[in-house]
């Protein structure tokens, strides 16, 4: 099982495609600049974009794990790209926030919209490099092309003082700096590892597999990469910058470019775990330790938050500790559960974010004490983020429901009964903190002295883009099994590398 | 082998005897004009005696061949670990160590003139012969421990003679600063002997030298490990990029000193280590690599900061760092003799140019030269090369500031955890503790102490609720004081510095 099986049916070359539209937008949208037509070309190339990813979904052989519509490139050294179920679901995904971002972006009336949206238009196609290469290399790049970008976006579209907005982008950088060192250290050893026994370098996925890497490098390639992954998506206790960025940075577009998109948790899907299996076997216990830890710690600093961002922010480090205890049980279930949690959070983070950046284009402000009484106002806006914050719960009718339901199987049968009643407890502390947050923003009296601005009504575009959110949740959510079927042979062949039983 | 070889440790210990003889001078009440002279000329006197063995030694080795390794006993061993008394004597080692003694006896006999009258006169003198017999064993040295010896004798001899002028504060903080730089590397050098002695079960420069000829035991990661601790400590000696900042700063010393430390002998040492690791090296194509960049870098940075300097003595240090890298990008690409040829010109050329930098006032008439048009226009650059690119804001950015943010992370630990938990008197932090202590009539102290008390709290306070029905919120206070604690480790999870401390942790349990 060492090996992943590829299949060369590349008839016009989708994912260089995919890779490219995105790019040529955010160039066309550039060119424009700031003129009307600008926001309508970006908005049309993520709307392809969108297609293109259906088209994808469409041409995945799902029954089979391997990865598909292989492309490499004679000339561009170590261009790889590949897909499988799994990567064009997250590649959907990707999409579609993007289409997204494009409508809320204007709603929200930022400054400088066409910047902001070919930014937004690279960071896609950064990001779509980054689902779609079998390449460590030029992961790390698109990677590092990738941050650049939100560095960017939180250093100059964040709606905060000049010392906070610094602070934001500082810790941001300096954090996603270590991050990126210890993933590039990590696939310098795997490489060197093969350059050593095969006398030729190479940081192809596939290549790599052949030849793992040995005893104590490969337990040092594991945490590497590993502790690299963890501050991207975040992990306790290596979250530090989150919190900061939520609260000091960008509202929605920048957290939602980095949490909606879990391209930490794919990685470790897609790399970490088949390159260093001996490695995983061993400290599997005690990621799912921390992760555990991380629970919980990130629930009870949740309740001690008085800002709805911050809020937030510990909200995500909860449920991304909940994917990577699925991840780590290395059970098929667990896996699968851990893909479609991924992908159902970064839904319901997403409409959260947009629905707290509606709010603070009325307040101006995110500081728990001075909002409340909204839900008269503007009850569409609330109940999306009800929607958003119940589906991050695991609410039957979301998407979150079967997925987390999976993952506690799964956990159930790897770790027994008292662990797994302990994560299925941290889920439940954050549906107490996410109901509490709902209640002071929304439902609790208007604070003294605030009342005197009436707020303004839903807009139709906000009804339009809450909409949509929250329709593509409840749709994910009806058609669940298609979304199953399209990654279980995938993270069933992952699972069986690590001997797993059915 | 000659039995005459033996008399190679005179070479290093004579400067040494000498230094402990100026030391018992001084203490024995030397002072004034007349106290001068036996100073020198102990310190010269051990200087020509060195170099009369060695060109001694060299002529015998002419004749007879030069004998390689010498080993004259053990200095002291423990279980597998030994540590011989032994030296190197082959053509490399014994030409570069005369040039060593030669440079050396040049210095201290124009520093005789140079220091007349000066406050440290004699403490100069004992400076130099300490640096003389450092240098001159990591020249000889057999072994890697040797080497080490040498390698602090240098380092320590440096921070004194940087520090020459102590009651100047920019002396001392030059001296530290060099002297701390100099450390990092003295860390790649222990990391180095404790991977020679542990995997090759010896660190003595002819064993490793053996096992990397011999491809039945060579292993190619650790040769890359062993070597990353060795070159370490050559790039730090050799003030080569990213180290190169702490030669600007230990320019603060007497001329004489700078001369033979910066200019012609100490910046060389990490070159010889480096043309001593050439077997090993040779075997590991990718350091050299490296090795060959870094000197490159570091050649490109002396040459551009070289070129915006105003005075002397900054420019020979940043041509020096320029001629050093040079030999380092000679390593790299295998020219190992080349190298070594250019070490040896190099020293006995700015040696000579630093002796003569005090004199330059009256020898050259006119401004100094203007930058180059090219540099000048180009803004960037220039104001790259003028801040020396940033190394040492950098460096104190990186590794100055979150060390002392730790080093106060820990003393507030210490004072509102571990004080309170042993006893010691705390610094009471205002009234709210002052209620929480009760009536003050009894106080705990310690750990014990503090439990009994707490015990006995805990049973009024229950003896209360049930009696007199008086529990009023004490549930809530123990949150919100859990809480706060939470936050306050949140706060220290949000600095960077924590982030480095965890991976660190992490890879010390792992490895």
């Amino acid at each position: 099982v060492n090996e992943i099986r590829e299949l060369s049916a590349a008839g016009w070359p989708l994912l260089a495609i995919l890779q490219l539209l995105p790019l040529a937008g955010a160039a066309a949208v550039l060119v424009l600049g700031e003129r009307r037509a600008a926001v309508w070309a970006g908005r049309a190339f993520a709307l392809i974009e969108l297609w293109l990813a259906v088209v994808l979904y469409g041409r995945i052989d799902a029954a089979s794990p391997a990865l598909q519509l292989a492309e490499k490139s004679g000339w561009l050294p170590g261009y790889h790209v590949a897909a499988d179920g799994i990567s064009a679901l997250f590649v959907l995904l990707c999409a579609l926030l993007v289409v997204l971002m494009a409508l809320y972006e204007l709603v929200r009336g930022l400054a400088r919209p066409g910047r902001l949206l070919a930014l937004i238009l690279l960071a896609e196609a950064a990001l779509m490099g980054m689902l779609l290469t079998a390449n460590l290399a030029w992961f790390a790049v698109l990677s590092l092309a990738e941050l650049a970008i939100t560095a960017y976006l939180i250093g100059h579209w964040s709606t905060s003082t000049p010392e906070n907005r610094a602070l934001a982008t500082v810790r941001f950088i300096q954090f996603q700096a270590v991050g990126l060192a210890l993933f590039v250290a990590g696939i310098v050893i795997l490489a060197w590892g093969h350059a050593d026994a095969t006398g030729r370098w190479s940081f192809d996925l596939l290549d790599l597999a052949r030849v793992p890497a040995q005893g104590r490098f490969q337990s040092a390639a594991f945490f590497l990469l590993f502790y690299g992954l963890a501050v991207r998506t975040p992990l306790f206790p290596l979250h530090g910058w989150l919190p900061n960025v939520m609260h000091r940075g960008m509202v929605s577009i920048a957290p939602a470019l980095l949490l909606g998109v879990k391209v930490g948790i794919y990685a470790m899907l897609r790399f970490v775990l088949p390159l260093t299996e001996e490695a995983v076997i061993v400290w599997q216990i005690w990621i799912v330790g921390f992760a555990m830890v991380g629970v919980f710690y990130a629930a009870v600093l949740a309740f001690l938050q008085t800002n709805l961002r911050r809020l937030l922010s510990f909200a995500v480090v909860s449920h991304t500790s909940l994917i990577v205890i699925g991840l780590f049980t290395l059970h098929p279930l667990g896996i699968a559960g851990a893909v479609l949690l991924s992908v159902n959070f970064g839904l319901a983070v997403t409409v959260m974010l947009f629905m707290v950046g509606f709010v603070f284009r009325r307040t101006r402000t995110t500081d728990l004490a001075r909002l409340g009484g909204m839900f008269e106002r503007i009850p569409f806006i609330a109940a999306c983020f009800l929607v958003g914050g119940l589906a991050i719960v695991g609410m039957p009718g979301t998407p979150g429901f079967d997925a987390a339901h999976f993952v506690l199987e799964a956990a159930m049968e790897r770790f027994g009964a008292l662990p797994t009643v302990a994560a299925a407890l941290g889920n439940v502390t954050a549906a107490g903190f996410l109901l509490w947050a709902f209640q002071r923003a929304f439902i609790a009296p208007r604070p003294e002295g605030e009342g005197a601005q009436a707020l303004e009504r839903t807009l139709p575009m906000e009804y339009l883009v809450g909409g949509l959110a929250v329709a593509a949740m409840l749709l994910a959510a009806w058609y669940f099994e298609t979304w199953l079927d399209l990654v279980e042979p995938a993270t069933r062949a992952l699972a069986l590398r690590f001997g797993a039983a059915d | 082998m000659n039995c005459w070889f033996v008399f190679v440790i005179w070479v290093p210990l004579l400067p040494l005897l000498a230094a402990a003889g100026i030391v018992a001078y001084v203490l024995n009440g030397a002072a004034g004009d007349h106290g001068e002279p036996p100073t020198a000329r102990l310190a010269e006197g051990a200087g020509w005696g060195a170099l009369l063995v060695l060109l001694g030694l060299a002529v015998l080795a002419w004749i007879d061949g030069a004998p390689g390794h010498v080993t004259l006993g053990t200095w002291f061993a423990s279980g597998r670990f030994v540590a011989p008394i032994s030296f190197i004597l082959d053509p490399l080692s014994l030409g570069f160590g005369t040039l060593v003694a030669l440079v050396g006896v040049v210095t201290l006999r124009f520093a005789r003139q140079y220091l007349h009258r000066e406050a440290g006169f004699h403490r100069f003198f004992i400076g130099l012969s300490l640096f003389l017999s450092g240098m001159l064993l990591i020249v000889l040295a057999g072994n890697a421990v040797l080497t080490f010896v040498g390698w602090e004798l240098c380092g320590i001899s440096s921070w004194l003679l940087i520090g020459y002028a102590y009651e100047r504060p920019v002396a001392t903080g030059n001296a530290l600063y060099a002297f701390l730089s100099n450390r990092i590397g003295d860390a790649g050098l222990i990391l180095g002997i404790a991977l020679a002695t542990w995997w090759l079960g010896t660190a003595e420069w002819s064993g490793i030298q053996a096992w990397a000829a011999d491809a039945a035991r060579f292993d190619k990661v650790q040769a890359r490990l062993l070597l990353f601790g060795f070159l370490l400590a050559a790039v730090a000696k050799s003030a080569q990029v990213p180290f190169a900042a702490w030669i600007g700063r230990a320019l603060e010393g007497p001329t004489p000193s700078s001369a033979i430390f910066y200019g012609a002998l100490m910046v060389h040492a990490g070159v010889y280590l480096t043309i001593r690791l050439e077997p090993v090296l040779l075997q590991v194509p990718d350091i050299m690599v490296y090795l060959a960049l870094l000197g490159l870098l570091s050649a490109l940075y002396g040459w551009l900061g070289g070129l915006v300097q105003t005075d002397v003595k900054s420019s020979l240090a940043f041509a020096t760092t320029t001629q050093v890298g040079l030999m380092f990008l000679a390593c790299g690409l295998g020219w190992f003799q080349f190298a070594a040829w250019h070490m040896a010109l190099h020293a006995a050329w700015r040696a000579w140019q630093f002796l003569l930098s005090p004199s330059y006032l009256h020898l050259v008439a006119g401004k100094a030269k203007a930058p180059p048009a090219w540099l000048a226009r180009n803004q960037w650059l220039y104001a790259a090369a003028l801040q020396r690119f940033w190394l040492e804001p950098a460096a104190h950015g990186a590794l100055t500031r979150p060390a002392l943010a730790v080093a106060r992370d820990m003393r507030d630990l210490d004072d509102n955890l571990l004080s309170n938990l042993v006893g010691m008197p705390e610094r009471r932090r205002g009234g709210a503790d002052a209620a929480e202590g009760g009536d003050g009539v009894i106080r705990g102290h310690g750990l014990a102490g503090r439990a009994l008390l707490w015990a006995a709290e805990r049973c009024a306070a229950l003896e209360r609720y049930f009696v007199m029905q008086g529990a009023e919120g004490g549930l809530r206070r123990a949150l919100r004081r859990a809480g706060e604690y939470l936050r306050s480790f949140e706060a220290l999870l949000e600095q960077p510095r924590y982030l480095v401390i965890a991976i660190a942790i992490t890879f010390m349990v792992i490895l």
